[in-house]
């Protein structure tokens, strides 16, 4: 369990964060949404450790974010970045093998790395130049080096967790729905899972649980039906909406009913 | 041997470092073999065999001074620095996340030769008391703190909120290398003849002073930058996804940068208060490299510091044999080979600068 209590982080006199309160429970997707400028990063930042200027309590499976060695941490949760660039000629296999534990034999890595490449869809991609590949390309590769760091999403009874950062920013529809797969089976495996998602009806097709940041406060927290108002939309997001309302004239792609193909 | 697998480089990897610790040994032996005096290759054997059986008094006094007291050092040394400012550009690229950045370019050279010059001129003045406790170590622990101090200065301006700007490292480069350039100016102004003749050998760098002595000084602080390997090599690979993804992956990124500054200062200060300042081997040689064998640090580092060591021994042959019997300043070749290199990486990479 992921436990933030009273967070507040401030950039000189401003509030970024003012008295967050969140949980995120091993066993399920937690998706964090909001406008742009609400905080969702800032909330991963801190949660994550990326960000010690915090005022606030920080536990992971009961104990301080703050107590763990950067290895430890390192062993229980893995971190997707939003985007990441390399400054050096890695191939793509060289990228997820820094996911892998130094413990395991080369014939292990090598085999892992190959099927975290499968779970995102690049069988195969091993020998490219990760810098050659395409934006949506580089982020699934991310996601395979991630998976390595936590491949069993519980070791002895403990839970590990995967904190995305909008996984799905730059991947076509196929590929956001095959990571939110991926990152659902963690979660139901009993992992626990935290992303930041911009699309909210992917959020409301895979979240367990939705939080709504606005302005630096948890405007709601629930399950995708309890979140996901009227009174929501236009309160947070500004927009007059009916939720779960089908367009008259306009054709429209809803990934309700979608699956990879 | 299992098949390789795609995008896994360490068995080419391995094959090169192989490759490499021949080529050195010969070039190495090579060494041994040119100079001024006409010795020939079957006379070195002979020296050599005659050493390793332990006929010392087989060897005249002559032969024994030219290689034993001349060459041998002058090719140890050679290796020795070649390695270390390899290594520090390979590990200052990794800490910079840029393959651009280099002791000498960056002013961290310059630092380096700025603490030696000052123990040169003002040694004998008010530095005397710490002179006399530092003793022959004086030149590379004030090279050492100069490069040091550079390295840290250079970090800090260059680097916000844990993102490195390339221009702004570059530029920064100039403006500290410059600065230090002038004081070392300054000190060489004001110097005297004897002290003019010694600074004159910082400035261009060579091997020409290389003794036993010194490779007993230089050695244990090389052996300390060759220690510091498997310990940054996992790390580096980490911090070229940046500087959170490295901590995410469980890195203590404070520490690991911490350590590799240091050890940056600590090849670049003992190199240039033996060697003088020698640029661009630690931009060519991790820059080629990374394209045959990839840039994993693990595979990287070995084979930075052979090739460096190679790369090194053959400028000072080149140095040497060139306009005999007078030598060429080992910096005007490597700058010969280097710059060229440099400016083709840089057209290549033009996007990455983004000033």
């Amino acid at each position: 369990m992921l436990e933030v209590e009273a967070l507040t982080v401030r950039a000189g006199q401003r509030a970024i964060l003012d008295n967050v309160s969140l949980s995120v429970a091993p066993g399920e997707l937690t998706a964090v949404v909001g406008p742009n400028g609400a905080g969702k990063s800032t909330i991963l930042k801190a949660v994550t450790g990326e960000l010690r200027a915090a005022q606030g309590i920080i536990k992971l499976d009961g104990k301080s974010l703050a107590a763990y060695r950067p290895y430890e941490l390192a062993q229980r949760r893995a971190v997707l970045p939003q985007a990441s660039s390399l400054a050096f000629p890695f191939t793509v296999h060289e990228v997820v093998r820094l996911g892998t534990s130094g413990a395991l034999s080369p014939a292990d890595r090598a085999a892992r790395v190959a099927a975290a490449l499968i779970r995102v869809d690049l069988n195969g991609f091993g020998g490219r130049f990760f810098q050659e590949l395409s934006g949506g390309e580089q982020q699934r590769v991310h996601l395979a080096r991630v998976l390595c760091q936590v491949w069993e999403p519980i070791v002895g009874g403990v839970p590990r967790y995967l904190f995305l950062d909008e996984p799905t920013a730059s991947l076509d529809l196929r590929h956001q729905l095959l990571t939110l797969d991926t990152a659902r089976n963690f979660a139901r495996a009993g992992g626990g899972v935290i992303a930041i998602l911009h699309d909210l009806n992917l959020a409301a097709l895979y979240a367990d649980k939705i939080i709504v940041v606005s302005a630096g406060r948890i405007a709601a927290s629930g399950t995708p039906r309890e979140v996901l108002t009227d009174a929501m939309m236009r309160a947070v997001f500004g927009v007059s909406v009916h939720v779960g309302g089908v367009p008259a004239d306009a054709p429209f792609i809803l990934p309700h009913s979608a699956h990879a193909a | 041997m299992t098949a390789p697998v795609a995008g896994d480089r360490r068995g080419r990897a391995r094959v090169v470092t192989a490759s490499l610790v021949v080529l050195l040994v010969a070039v190495s032996v090579i060494s041994l073999c040119v100079g001024p005096s006409g010795m020939s290759t079957a006379e070195v054997a002979g020296l050599l065999s005659d050493a390793i059986a332990g006929r010392f008094d087989a060897i005249s006094t002559v032969n024994h001074v030219i290689l034993f007291d001349i060459r041998v050092p002058r090719t140890l040394l050679g290796a020795l620095v070649g390695a270390a400012l390899a290594l520090a550009g390979a590990m200052m690229q990794g800490l910079f996340r840029n393959p651009l950045a280099d002791p000498g370019l960056v002013g961290v050279s310059a630092g380096a030769a700025l603490g030696a010059v000052l123990v040169i001129v003002l040694g004998g003045a008010f530095l005397a008391p710490v002179m006399d406790f530092l003793g022959i170590g004086a030149l590379p622990i004030a090279a050492f703190f100069g490069g040091l101090g550079t390295t840290l200065l250079l970090y800090a301006i260059a680097t916000r909120r844990g993102q490195t700007s390339v221009g702004t490292m570059l530029l920064a480069g100039i403006a500290l290398g410059a600065i230090a350039g002038a004081i070392t100016a300054y000190l060489v102004f004001r110097s005297d003849d004897f002290q003019l003749r010694e600074l004159t050998f910082w400035s261009m760098g060579g091997l020409g002073g290389a003794t036993w002595h010194k490779i007993l000084l230089a050695t244990p602080f090389i052996v300390g930058v060759f220690l510091a390997m498997p310990f940054t090599a996992r790390g580096l690979d980490a911090l070229v996804l940046g500087e959170a993804e490295a901590r995410h992956l469980g890195f203590n990124t404070q520490f690991l940068k911490s350590l590799i500054i240091l050890v940056v200062a600590l090849a670049v200060g003992v190199s240039v208060a033996f060697a003088g300042i020698i640029g661009f081997v630690g931009i060519v040689v991790p820059h080629v490299l990374r394209l045959v064998i990839g840039p994993e640090h693990r595979t990287l580092l070995p084979a930075t510091a052979l090739l460096g060591a190679t790369l090194l021994i053959v400028a000072d042959m080149i140095c040497r044999t060139i306009v005999a019997p007078a030598e060429l300043p080992i910096g005007i070749v490597t700058a010969t080979i280097g710059a060229p290199f440099f400016l083709s990486i840089l057209l290549r990479k033009r996007g990455v600068i983004d000033l």
